[in-house]
């Protein structure tokens, strides 16, 4: 496999199609032409700001233009792009820029202040402000994009297509953040077998709600462009018609989602869904979509293929579960994907048959080059391959398997609850209680018992108009459940804990 | 309720279980949304405890973002459900 390589995208769309629209965002439309244009005129000044080859670049942006545009400027001024949460704390942006030795930090004129604070007595990082700023405030070390002259048709750097092209932080349940180092090779990978999968052509337009600097995010970006299609990039869903107002306005064909948003669609009336008609798939990642959701949602959208998939930062995506396959098997995340090998192991690290639980793990191009600077960590998930490139990941996900080798997934490693000595996984007492109509949203979680060592606790969130109580859950969950899985503790919340990806969060 | 009380309720609903902060710290005319005050599923609660408060059930098209997306939009838009 020698996929194309993410960076010559929007260059080769340029050449292709050049006024086709290719970005549609806070009101504006860019076509390919003018986002190449634009990424030459930031790879110059990055290059002019000292940029060396291979050098860390933190994209500090929310989902925009400058966002798209910046994040190819990077990879054609030969540097490796550091995407940094856009509602980063100080602190946080600090880490990713002194734990990536980063070079230079983009931020907006809204985020100056911030983006300052991290780099207070970091005088050799450069900053540079992508939108308008008023030129007299700025001082030295700081660069204004605006005044940067064009540079449509510079030479694109030299590309080592196994060199680092991408560190994503990601937040494990201990420890500081750890950055996810992709190749331009395992983006590539993934990018080729998704958009294979899903089908995508020139015709696609696809709905963005996710950061950009989650990888799911990132990919939403990097496949639709890829094929040329059109992406329409939001900072989040929004409220439910919103949602539906731009997918019926747009004509968008591709959506990915947490959980969460295929609760706010199953949750609108008919006449709102039959205005959704051109969505052509509908993907789930990120946080396991339990069946029921994924069956009202299918059927409240007959045109739409809904996909239930797994992946993690490391290697982006695992598997899918193809959209035939939805009604036979709804729990299910399916066998894989194309280039990539998986199989089950025990904790030993023995190769499980069929019809077993233990840790995925997966072998392919697609698995990151490791943990930046991080050679402990990288070596407890990371082994070489059978090829060079191809390295073999523990994934630290629980997962089943049927006869057949369908994948259902049971937990993070990490979330398991021991009570009583009994290994218990959260995710299948959720998935029992998401299935009550009057359940909008729950977690299950281990609190600290001295009697069981971890008591379970779960926590609601009532669905509008339902009247739940404590006593339907439990009724329910006798039925579905063993009895030691049973919850100690049921509460009903207002609110729970979400990550910025909008994943509920177990801790 | 009145338009006061109304407002009341929202300013202590979105201190409590949004900004874990004094009822002071809201700006009624702030955006939630583009703050980060709130995400989807937040704005799905404060909806659903607004309907509650005006014993009302917004429609579909209702569930955009001008109409909830401040203490004053909201307000703005709950005058018709209002004494």
């Amino acid at each position: 496999m020698n996929p194309p390589l993410a960076v010559h995208q929007l260059h080769r769309g340029a050449r292709e199609r050049g006024d086709s629209e290719a970005l549609v965002v806070d009101g504006q439309r860019f076509t390919y032409r003018q986002l190449a244009d634009e990424a030459d005129r930031t790879a110059a000044l990055l290059e002019a700001v000292g940029l060396p080859p291979g050098g860390r670049v933190v994209v500090f942006l929310p989902n925009s233009a400058a966002a798209v545009t910046t994040l190819y400027s990077v990879w054609l001024a030969g540097g490796c792009v550091v995407m940094g949460e856009a509602d980063s704390t100080a602190t946080n942006l600090r880490y990713r820029v002194q734990h990536s030795s980063a070079c230079v930090l983009v931020t907006t004129a809204a985020k100056l202040q911030v983006a300052r604070a991290a780099l207070a007595g970091l005088p050799d990082v450069m900053l540079v402000v992508a939108d308008d700023v008023d030129p007299t405030i700025l001082g030295p070390g700081e660069h204004r994009l605006a005044a940067a002259p064009p540079a449509a048709g510079r030479r694109p750097a030299p590309i080592d297509r196994h060199a680092p092209a991408a560190i994503i932080y990601t937040s494990g349940s201990t420890g500081p953040p750890k950055g996810v180092t992709h190749s331009h090779n395992s983006i590539a990978v993934v990018v080729a077998v998704v958009g294979e999968y899903l089908q995508h052509t020139a015709d696609d337009v696809v709905l963005c709600v996710l950061q950009l600097a989650f990888g799911y995010g990132l990919l939403q970006v990097l496949v639709t462009f890829a094929h040329g299609g059109r992406l329409v990039l939001r900072r989040g869903p929004g409220l439910p018609y919103d949602l539906v107002r731009t997918i019926a306005d747009e004509g968008v064909t591709g959506l990915a989602g947490v959980p969460t948003l295929f609760a706010m669609l199953r949750d609108l009336n008919a006449e709102s869904l039959a205005r959704c008609t051109t969505l052509r798939y509908l993907t789930c990642a990120a946080a396991a979509l339990p069946a029921p959701l994924a069956l009202q949602v299918a059927a409240a959208l007959p045109s739409t293929d809904v996909i239930p998939m797994h992946g993690q930062t490391e290697c982006f995506r695992t598997t899918y579960l193809p959209a035939a396959e939805l009604p036979d098997h709804p729990d299910s995340v399916g066998r894989g994907m194309a280039g990539m090998d998986w199989w089950l192991e025990d904790a030993h690290g023995n190769r499980l048959p069929n019809g077993s639980q233990g840790e995925l793990v997966v072998c392919g191009e697609n698995v990151m080059l490791g943990y930046w600077d991080d050679p402990e960590a990288t070596a407890r998930v990371l082994r070489p391959g059978p090829s060079a490139h191809a390295r073999i990941l523990r994934t630290g996900d629980q997962f089943c398997t049927d006869l057949a080798g369908n994948l259902y997934f049971v937990c993070r490693t990490d979330d398991i609850i021991k009570t009583r000595g009994e290994k218990i996984s959260p995710n299948e007492i959720e998935q029992a209680m998401a299935a009550l109509p009057g359940v909008f949203a729950c977690r299950v979680l281990g609190v600290p018992d001295p009697l069981l060592g971890q008591a379970v606790r779960a926590e609601i969130i009532r669905r509008e108009g339902h009247t739940l109580t404590e006593t339907d859950v439990r009724r329910a969950l006798k039925v579905a459940l063993e009895p030691h899985k049973m919850p100690r503790e049921i509460v009903f919340v207002e609110a729970l804990p979400t990550s910025s990806s909008g994943k509920v969060l177990r801790r | 309720m009145d338009a006061d009380a109304l407002r009341a309720e929202l300013r202590s609903f979105i201190a409590a279980n949004f900004l874990f902060a004094d009822e002071a710290t809201v700006v009624d005319s702030a955006s939630l949304l583009a703050s980060g005050v709130i995400d989807s599923t937040g704005a799905m609660e404060l909806i659903s405890h607004l309907e509650g408060l005006l014993g009302a059930a917004f429609a579909d098209e209702d569930l955009v973002a001008d109409h909830f997306d401040s203490v004053d939009r909201m307000i703005a838009f709950s005058a018709p459900y209002l004494q």
